[in-house]
């Protein structure tokens, strides 16, 4: 490495053509890097801007005027800090409640052979491909309607969250299913001899799973819970149908363009920049909805990029 | 002997019955709220429902939805064409896209870990709110296209720079192919945001593949060209299963397919309810269907190494 000469050899004709390769994989990667950013991007620049900058072609990314205000107003909009906070702990109950149910029997479906388990895993392939649209109404006629024989008041069950934690315990909210066959295939790739080992030391099924297989299964239940949890963060569907009074960010953020429309042209100054505020809006609100997820992802993502490099999923 | 061995059945028995312990919370789940509502939904689409005081009535009508969506109703049809057609033609592109991603993020490269971040992205960016609300920004798309026409060296858009270079090969190629291509080039932002979760998987993949298979392989005189087909790629079979069926339900299933914003506007009135009904039932047979064929043609060819 030390020898100049070496270093010339190595960037010497004949390995022009591994240079080369390498060239082209760094502007593929680059290229599709910049490409997810990309929208990103667009939208950091869009929600400094002025409504006069958006229909201005001279500005490019570099608004005219930094127009900071943007983010104070829209924290108003959104109700944000309310809005976030009734998201957050309800995407980390609903993620947690998933991960528990979904590790558990998609234990179940790979380590012990009962009767009736290939027809059972049919239905979780069935739940897997079913649209949520197809069942949703009934079900909510169902959760409606439900008072346990007369024990519980009218509505017991609609307009709080558990029917969404009902769901999720038992492995039933929307892509719950595929959590099931992840879990299952992760823990079809463990030995059997640890289990026989932990059972002739005395422990009982019951424990192996939750003192041991738990803890070995850590990077497929990561997986698994960053799933559920930006599932559930971004849910407009189960989370209206259910508990529509609660505040969460997708809704705020599915509103902005609707609702808001009366109140932002109040108080906008300009005559035809309501489209474009509303624009700027809807992207800084983007981008604040997001922004709690790319935080919780860059935490979680060396755990998570971890379990992919271990996982055996076999199809 | 016999004894023992009989002991250790009776034991395997009955640490089997654990089994349904571990699996209760989705058998009930999958009764109760899979189940029931599926059967519950099949009955709405049979019937007519009416509003009472009391909550709501049906009245059997038969299969009059089933005609009106087949038959009558000029959108269903040419949406559900459009979303077959949408998806058969991305699969392969979604397909090969991860796979040479996978193949590329497996080794080791300077801010590798950085590159995979990105890569994963997607993952949290494409599921519902946030993937639906960027179609109701009104000036979004305009602000997208007006930066990139800046960069493809002031081309009015990007999208007339494929047509451009592409029609110089039209005298060689079938315009089919040319047409393809051109939207998949067109797509390519859609093509890789839906790609998140395949390349995920065709990594964990990858690396199931033992480096000893590789290193025998070469030491028998075959070129990285002949391990790649001969070793990879049928060692792959599981998992291109895997992101077959994945992909197909993801598409047919995301938030940004017209038709899906078509049941779901059916669904939310109430006179057109059973109408609704009807549409998403012949729209999951079409899914089961599609899934279920794929399914068998692929599994029959897949290697498995056990």
């Amino acid at each position: 490495m030390n020898d100049p000469r070496s270093l010339l050899r190595r960037l010497g004709p004949r390995h022009w053509g591994k240079w080369a390769l390498s060239l082209a994989k760094a502007v593929f990667i680059l290229g599709i890097c910049f490409t997810i950013l990309y929208p990103l991007i667009v939208k950091f620049s869009m929600s400094l801007m002025d409504q006069r900058d958006l229909f201005d072609r001279m500005v490019k990314f570099i608004p005219n005027t930094l127009r900071l205000s943007n983010y104070p107003e829209l924290i108003g909009y959104m109700k944000y800090w309310t809005a976030l906070g009734n998201t957050l702990w309800l995407s980390l109950a609903v993620a947690l409640a998933q991960v528990f149910s979904s590790s558990l029997v998609g234990y179940g479906f790979a380590k012990f052979d009962f009767k009736g388990k290939g027809l059972l895993f049919a239905c979780v392939l069935v739940a897997m491909v079913l649209p949520p649209f197809v069942s949703i109404t009934p079900l909510y006629l169902n959760f409606k309607s439900f008072h346990l024989f007369g024990l519980l008041p009218a509505d017991a069950l609609v307009g709080n969250p558990a029917p969404l934690l009902i769901l999720s315990l038992t492995a039933s909210a929307p892509r719950c299913a595929l959590y099931v066959f992840l879990a299952r295939q992760f823990f079809r790739g463990v030995p059997k001899e640890i289990e026989e080992a932990a059972s002739i030391d005395g422990a009982g099924t019951v424990r192996v799973y939750f003192s041991l297989m738990l803890r070995m299964a850590s990077s497929i239940l990561v997986t698994i819970f960053l799933f559920a949890f930006v599932w559930q963060y971004s849910d407009t569907l189960f989370t209206g149908m259910f508990y529509s009074g609660l505040d969460t960010l997708s809704k705020r953020l599915y509103l902005l363009g609707y609702t808001f429309g009366a109140a932002i042209s109040m108080d906008a100054s300009g005559t035809a920049g309501n489209i474009g505020y509303i624009s700027i809006m809807q992207a800084t609100g983007t981008l604040m909805t997001i922004l709690p997820l790319v935080i919780l992802y860059f935490f979680m993502q060396k755990t998570f990029v971890q379990s992919v490099e271990r996982t055996g999923l076999v199809g | 002997m016999k004894r023992m061995k009989r002991r250790k059945q009776l034991l395997a028995a009955k640490r089997n019955r654990y089994g349904y312990l571990f699996v209760a919370p989705f058998l009930i789940g999958f009764a109760l709220f899979t189940l029931l509502p599926i059967l519950q939904s099949i009955l709405f689409s049979l019937s007519d429902l009416k509003l009472t005081f009391t909550g709501y009535e049906l009245s059997f009508a038969g299969l009059k939805s089933y005609q009106r969506a087949l038959l009558v109703d000029a959108d269903v049809r040419r949406l559900i064409v459009n979303a077959l057609v949408q998806t058969f033609t991305q699969l392969p592109v979604i397909l090969a896209f991860s796979f040479f991603a996978a193949l590329l993020l497996k080794n080791p490269f300077p801010g590798r870990g950085l590159a995979r971040s990105i890569f994963f992205l997607p993952v949290i960016m494409v599921s519902g709110v946030i993937a639906s609300i960027d179609n109701s920004n009104l000036t979004l798309a305009t602000m997208m296209n007006r930066n990139t026409a800046d960069l493809v060296n002031g081309v009015a858009t990007s999208f007339s720079a494929n047509k451009l270079i592409l029609s110089l090969f039209s005298d060689a190629i079938p315009a089919f192919v040319l047409d393809f291509l051109g939207k998949a080039v067109d797509g390519i932002y859609d093509i890789i945001m839906a790609s998140g979760l395949q390349i995920i998987i065709f990594i964990g993949g990858l690396n199931t593949i033992s480096p000893s298979v590789f290193e025998a392989s070469s030491i028998e005189g075959a070129t990285a060209w002949e391990s790649f087909w001969k070793i990879t790629f049928p060692m792959m079979g599981p998992y291109l299963l895997l992101n077959t069926v994945y992909t197909i339900i993801d598409s047919f299933l995301n938030v940004k397919n017209p038709l899906i914003l078509t049941i779901q506007n059916y669904l939310m009135s109430f006179s057109e309810f059973s109408f609704g009904s009807a549409v998403s039932w012949i729209y999951f047979g079409i899914i089961l269907l599609v899934v279920g064929v794929t399914l068998a043609i692929i599994s029959k060819r897949v290697f498995y190494y056990e």
